[in-house]
């Protein structure tokens, strides 16, 4: 495993905490499937207050395995053409439950080293 | 087994007729059941959408439909399950998108599972479900 990777790991089981994604399909009705998984989730720092970011706004960071583990969000519609996006990453307009509160989320970055997946990030807010 | 837990086999919210095959949810070597439940959650349109819940014995290259949901024009639930340990007298051919309406086919189960939808008519609102308990 890549060592960022298995930092992060070390960090979650530590100090993460119990987080739900949620991917919902439809509108009126709709259906979701969720998954838990362990999360650091913090506010910004005032210097990361730029660019549409405000204080009233989390980053959440998970680990890519805990999705791969978890196969969430499951069966997808095959994707083609040359812009594919890996179907594993939570996208805008998920859900994150944190302590209770349903958050949206806004933006997601995962971050590579080399070719490997290390680390996700969103920024959620509601 | 490896990974029992539950999984999400389609969410497909559907319009206009389609015949798509979903991907596949894999790595559940030593399954020895599931239970299966498969919703359609029904906005207004459409005639018959059917989602066949299909098992692979050659990773990926020949897909077996195992259940057939069969849905119209109303929303519903309906589940069923399956398990490994059901002897086959017979030989199967595997069908693939052809299971009759509400049948399944036991005894048959592979290291993944995914969904095939076929629907006509034009649905509108419309979102098929299928879950999965694997164990």
């Amino acid at each position: 495993m890549n060592q960022e990777l298995a930092a992060l790991e070390r960090a979650l089981a530590r100090k993460g905490e119990i987080i739900t994604l949620r991917r919902s399909s439809g509108t009126t009705p709709s259906t979701f499937f969720d998954v838990k998984l362990k999360a650091i989730v913090r506010g910004y720092t005032p210097q990361e207050l730029v660019g549409g970011i405000s204080q009233t706004d989390s980053l959440v960071i998970i680990s890519p395995n805990d999705l791969s583990r978890a196969q969430w969000p499951g069966g997808q519609t095959p994707q083609t053409g040359m812009f594919v996006s890996d179907p594993r990453l939570p996208r805008k307009n998920d859900r994150v439950i944190v302590q209770g509160r349903t958050r949206n989320v806004e933006s997601v970055g995962p971050i590579f080293v080399g070719d490997e997946m290390v680390r996700i990030e969103m920024r959620v807010l509601g | 087994m490896l990974n029992p837990g539950l999984y999400a086999l389609a969410d497909r919210a559907i319009t206009t007729a389609l015949n798509e095959a979903q991907t596949p949810i894999v790595d559940l070597e030593g399954v020895t059941a599931v239970s299966l439940q498969a919703r359609l959650a029904y906005g207004s349109g459409g005639t018959t959408a059917k989602a066949y819940v299909q098992t692979s014995l050659d990773q990926g290259v020949t897909w077996i439909d195992v259940a057939c949901f069969a849905f119209a024009t109303a929303g519903a639930v309906k589940v069923t399950n399956l398990s490994a340990f059901t002897p086959r007298i017979l030989t199967v051919a595997p069908p693939d998108g052809a299971l009759a309406d509400d049948t399944v086919v036991d005894g048959l189960l592979g290291d993944r599972l995914r969904v095939r939808i076929v629907t006509t008519g034009t649905y509108s609102s419309s979102v098929v479900s299928v879950r999965a308990a694997v164990r």
